[in-house]
């Protein structure tokens, strides 16, 4: 009865037009009144205590790095590189566009910064060298989607945070399928396009753009050099990446100034500001139910029914595709995490691994409907009807979805340099 | 713009200034940490302690600044269940709704900073005591309900209004 009551509240809330904020809060109160033990103060001691940890000062400074490099000229000269190496191959400015996503995924670690950085370039270049504007908006809309699986990832920290597992782990553990996703993504590129015409290769076009491009080719390396090696922590290495970012986008390529560095920062704290109280609610709701066990009876549950881990893997994968059609990345991350971890542990799965599994998931998410966070960024921006741009991504999710299986099934593939 | 659009105008300046002031030392502190220890083989004991008060300072402020530019997450599943026409009143009876939700836990932020205020807490390494950090959550959660409170009394300030002109 209390349960009925419960999903009552939160349909009322949504028919309210609540936002997820003020729904999270009801549903903690809610919680501690009725199971818990009413003292309400823990909700809002919970939130502080969640965002009083270090590992936390990634997210705000990553978000602020993404910003400043949008902004800048750095997507844009990374692109030129790529391009002057990839346009001799048939299809080749599709394979810059795979490649160039990847490239700023190693850096920005969202999915729409990267889908907007690299598709405003690539986009009106895709259709204007010929090719179809149903593959080009399905090229730059799901590579777009790399931005959270190829470290850094803003949804890998935030799984780090609310399931305590070593956020430079999961980065470590996102290299080879994220490569995997690009060579997949890359090739089919190359295959749908291979009649188009190629442009021989320019010695001096590649001399050129290495020139302009080396302060942001840098980028990358300092970045995940820094975090891999053990130089720096994922939260040094996004202060030293966005120092770096910073001075090379006012002094070096000039495309920024001191006043736009404010905006930046402004814009940037309204975007933390919509992630920092939904990961502190969250994280205080994570707490309750733990006290409360449910994470516990819910492993105990899926046990019961579910006899093997293959039967688990799928079940985990189809109840993840089917919330990613509905729910925004970090919302399930932060809702689901903690509450499948103990299930997934019990069959043996790394916690790890399950950070990946999920993130590969929501990240196709990012690509269904009616959610498709990536599709209406892309309307957006390229002004396109959302059955186009829906089309153009199903050849890239039927991929992504191969991939997914894949990885799922050999936990070595994420695992290998983990261990 | 009547008195309230100039004074939320205002509050936003203000907040949105101190939010990247905090932005700012927070990037200062860890960047200037690494360096230390890096190139310099010392530290200046409690930096990160420093950043993570600087980071939560600027995330609470953040909440009231993206309730300002009505970019708080929304799930819209529900959107088209109840007629398009009574939009204008849903819209306001929301607002009122999200504004009684951010008093209340407001007022429990309160007792929150109240009983650390008390006791006397400090920050660990830095020893500082805790009430002048503590005192954004209360603010922060009551800056927001204020807000969306004058979102109901002046439909036209709300971020809705102006997306919808």
């Amino acid at each position: 009865m209390s349960m009925l009551l419960l999903v009552a509240i939160i349909i009322l809330l949504l028919v309210l037009r609540q936002n997820l904020v003020a729904i999270l809060l009801v549903v903690a109160a809610y919680i501690h009144l009725v199971f818990g033990d009413g003292v309400l103060e823990y909700i809002i001691e919970d939130m502080y205590i969640a965002a009083d940890k270090e590992v936390f000062l990634a997210l705000p400074l990553f978000i602020l790095c993404g910003s400043v490099m949008t902004r800048g000229a750095i997507a844009e000269r990374l692109i030129e590189v790529i391009k002057s190496f990839t346009s001799p191959l048939p299809g080749g400015l599709a394979v810059t566009t795979i490649l160039s996503c990847a490239v700023f995924a190693a850096i920005s670690g969202s999915s729409p910064v990267t889908l907007l950085a690299v598709g405003s370039i690539m986009y009106p270049a895709l259709v204007k060298e010929g090719y179809s504007k149903k593959f080009a908006l399905g090229a730059v809309t799901s590579g777009g989607t790399l931005g959270i699986v190829i470290p850094p990832s803003i949804p890998m920290i935030l799984y780090g945070i609310v399931t305590e597992t070593s956020v430079v782990e999961l980065f470590i553990a996102g290299i080879i399928p994220g490569i995997l996703l690009t060579l997949v993504l890359s090739g089919y590129s190359l295959i749908v396009n291979r009649d188009l015409p190629r442009t021989p290769w320019d010695k001096s076009r590649i001399k050129a753009a290495l020139k302009r491009g080396i302060w942001a080719m840098m980028m990358p390396v300092i970045l995940l050099g820094g975090i891999y090696s053990g130089f720096f922590t994922p939260t040094e290495a996004a202060a030293v990446a966005l120092f770096y970012s910073i001075l090379i986008e006012l002094f070096i390529h000039k495309e920024v100034t001191l006043k736009e560095l404010y905006t930046i920062a402004v814009d940037t704290t309204k975007l933390f500001g919509t992630l920092f109280p939904l990961v502190a609610v969250a994280m205080s709701l994570n707490i309750l139910l733990a006290t409360q066990q449910v994470p516990d009876m819910v492993a105990n549950w899926m046990t019961s029914i579910v006899d093997n881990r293959i039967m688990f893997i799928l079940a985990l994968n189809i109840l993840l595709l089917i919330v990613g059609c509905f729910m925004d990345i970090i919302s399930a991350i932060l809702i689901l995490a903690p509450v499948l971890l103990p299930a997934a542990v019990a069959y043996g799965i790394d916690p790890v691994h399950l950070g990946i599994i999920m993130v590969l998931n929501l990240e196709i998410g990012f690509l269904t409907p009616p959610v498709g966070f990536n599709i209406i960024v892309a309307m957006t921006a390229f002004k396109e009807k959302f059955s186009l741009i829906a089309k153009g991504v199903l050849p890239f999710i039927a991929l992504m979805l191969v991939v997914l299986i894949f990885i799922s099934l050999v936990p070595s593939v994420s695992m290998f340099l983990v261990r | 713009m009547n008195g309230a659009g100039v004074f939320l105008k205002r509050l936003y300046q203000i907040e949105a200034f101190v939010a990247a002031f905090a932005y700012a030392l927070l990037a200062i502190a860890v960047f200037s940490d690494v360096v230390l220890r890096e190139i310099l083989s010392t530290a200046v004991l409690g930096t990160q302690r420093f950043a993570v008060y600087t980071s939560i300072i600027a995330g609470f402020l953040g909440v009231c600044l993206a309730a300002a530019g009505g970019m708080h997450m929304r799930p819209r599943v529900a959107d088209n269940w109840l007629p398009t026409a009574w939009n204008p009143g849903i819209n306001r009876a929301s607002n009122l709704i999200t504004s009684f939700i951010f008093t209340v836990a407001g007022y429990y932020a309160v007792l929150f900073w109240h009983t650390g205020f008390e006791m006397g807490d400090t920050a660990p390494v830095l020893d500082w005591p805790l009430w002048p950090i503590q005192i954004i959550v209360p603010y922060a959660l009551f800056s927001t309900a204020l807000r969306y409170l004058l979102f109901v009394i002046f439909p036209a300030l709300s971020p809705e209004s102006k997306e919808e002109k």
